[in-house]
């Protein structure tokens, strides 16, 4: 029980370390993060939401392979990704475009790359707010038809970085292979499924 | 008799000039790689001397100049030049060199010139960006100018930034600046010239043609397909940044008259 708790803790205070790193280093010395350290925020809190949204995809593999710890997590690391998310957004909009609403309309409207950020963190948004137990609970099996929902937030995400590129593929082709392999275990395990095996099963991937 | 010749312009009371560390420290120069700090980084795998500028095309003189014969053939001039990135951040910084024109004119282009190209150096073993297999980009990187454009007074070639030569990162030895343009029209390294009868092809439209057009004038009026180009972050003095409107020519309306005859809003 103890070691459990520890372990809680661990897990929770790594994850939560990028965000206390970079928004130390912005109150106390901005200019160590870099030229301009807004852009910097920005893209570091879009990185670290991606990279959680990815970590919590890995935990059901990883059990299926029988290392469990990481999917003792899973609700914590998949809530981080929305905290990351959601520091993002705020960025955006307060740092970034500094409130300027006409603007933020514009971009809603008419870029593609801010409308699916957009989307994909309103994704999260519901994952995180069904994400307490007694809501696991209440919804049974339409919470996990409703938790696949985490592929869709993960291919607009997606999207989202590679719509922004601009010159340098190496970042884009990185996190579009983790993401492939992550998705295409979960295919591959599909098939024989939907042949085989009894729906009930599925309930955890 | 320095300061006799030295020329000041373009710039108003409400431009502060950017640090000169920012200016050497955040960069778009992909032969060394695409993040902002790579060219800084890697500035010193590269040496630039000595360097030489090949002449060609629609001209009564082609050849060779050196560095030394272009800069000891005339008085250089300063210039403080707002620099506005298409990626929406700019800076203000102070140049010396020679204006464009004026060197353009010493290899007589005839009436066939009606394009300018420049070409940038390839030598993939001090530029380690042009190794890499991430890059989008093919080198030579390649841009060009119509001649009036070339010919217009603002249209300056670079030796020196704050005083000092051009560093590595900046576009060492000589780059161009075309201020009221985007930043990447502003070829760095030069090392060819050619006069055109044609419009020359450029590396970014080459690259993503429905994103960077030949022309690339500064316009807050007309976005970017991926974003807005309406405002721009200033990397200003004392590393302030902060987030001022875009002008149509980057502020420099006297260049207005080399478009009168042409539909910004169809040209990008």
């Amino acid at each position: 029980m103890r070691a459990k708790k520890i372990y809680w803790w661990l897990v929770f205070s790594l994850s939560a370390l990028p965000s206390l790193y970079f928004g130390l280093i912005y109150f106390l010395n901005p200019r160590q993060l870099g030229i301009d350290p807004v852009e910097v925020l920005l893209a570091e809190s879009g990185q670290w939401a991606f990279r959680f949204l990815l970590i919590t995809l890995l935990c059901s593999p990883l059990r299926r392979l029988k290392l469990r710890f990481l999917s003792r997590y899973r609700r914590m690391l998949g809530l981080f990704s929305f905290y990351y998310a959601s520091l993002h957004a705020v960025i955006y909009v307060v740092a970034w475009i500094e409130l300027d609403w006409p603007i933020f309309i514009q971009d809603l409207v008419s870029r593609p790359f801010i409308y699916v950020g957009m989307f994909a963190w309103l994704v999260l948004l519901v994952l995180a707010a069904t994400s307490p137990k007694a809501v696991v609970r209440a919804l049974k099996k339409r919470w996990v038809i409703l938790h696949r929902l985490i592929y869709v937030a993960a291919l607009a995400v997606m999207v989202h970085l590679w719509m922004q590129t601009r010159g340098a593929i190496g970042e884009v082709l990185l996190y579009g292979c983790v993401l492939f392999l992550l998705l295409a275990e979960r295919l591959y395990r599909a098939v024989p499924l939907l042949n085989h095996q009894s729906v009930g099963k599925s309930a955890n991937n | 008799n320095k300061v006799k010749s030295t020329v000041y312009r373009s710039v108003t009371a409400d431009d502060g000039i950017t640090d000169a560390s920012d200016a050497r420290q955040y960069n778009n120069f992909y032969e060394f790689g695409t993040s902002k700090q790579d060219p800084s980084r890697y500035a010193h795998e590269f040496n630039p001397y000595p360097w030489e500028i090949e002449v060609t095309g629609e001209c009564l003189k082609p050849g060779k100049i050196s560095l030394e014969d272009l800069l000891s053939s005339r008085a250089l001039e300063e210039r403080i030049y707002r620099l506005r990135c298409v990626e929406a951040w700019s800076m203000v910084i102070p140049w010396t060199g020679l204006e464009l024109g004026s060197v353009l004119k010493s290899f007589q282009p005839t009436s066939k010139a009606k394009y300018v190209a420049f070409e940038s150096i390839v030598r993939p073993s001090e530029f380690r960006g042009q190794k890499s297999i991430f890059s989008s980009l093919n080198w030579p990187y390649i841009e060009g100018l119509r001649m009036d454009e070339a010919m217009h007074p603002l249209a300056f070639l670079a030796v020196g930034m704050y005083g000092e030569p051009v560093p590595a990162q900046n576009g060492a030895p000589i780059r161009l600046l075309v201020p009221w343009k985007y930043g990447f029209k502003s070829i760095k390294s030069i090392v060819r010239i050619r006069f055109t009868e044609t419009e020359p092809h450029t590396t970014w439209n080459l690259s993503n043609p429905s994103e960077y057009g030949f022309y690339s004038i500064v316009n807050p009026n007309q976005p970017h397909p991926r974003w807005s180009q309406a405002n721009e972050r200033r990397i200003g003095p004392n590393g302030d940044v902060t987030r001022i409107p875009t002008q149509l020519f980057n502020g420099y309306s006297e260049v207005a008259e080399l478009y009168r005859d042409m539909d910004l809003s169809k040209y990008m």
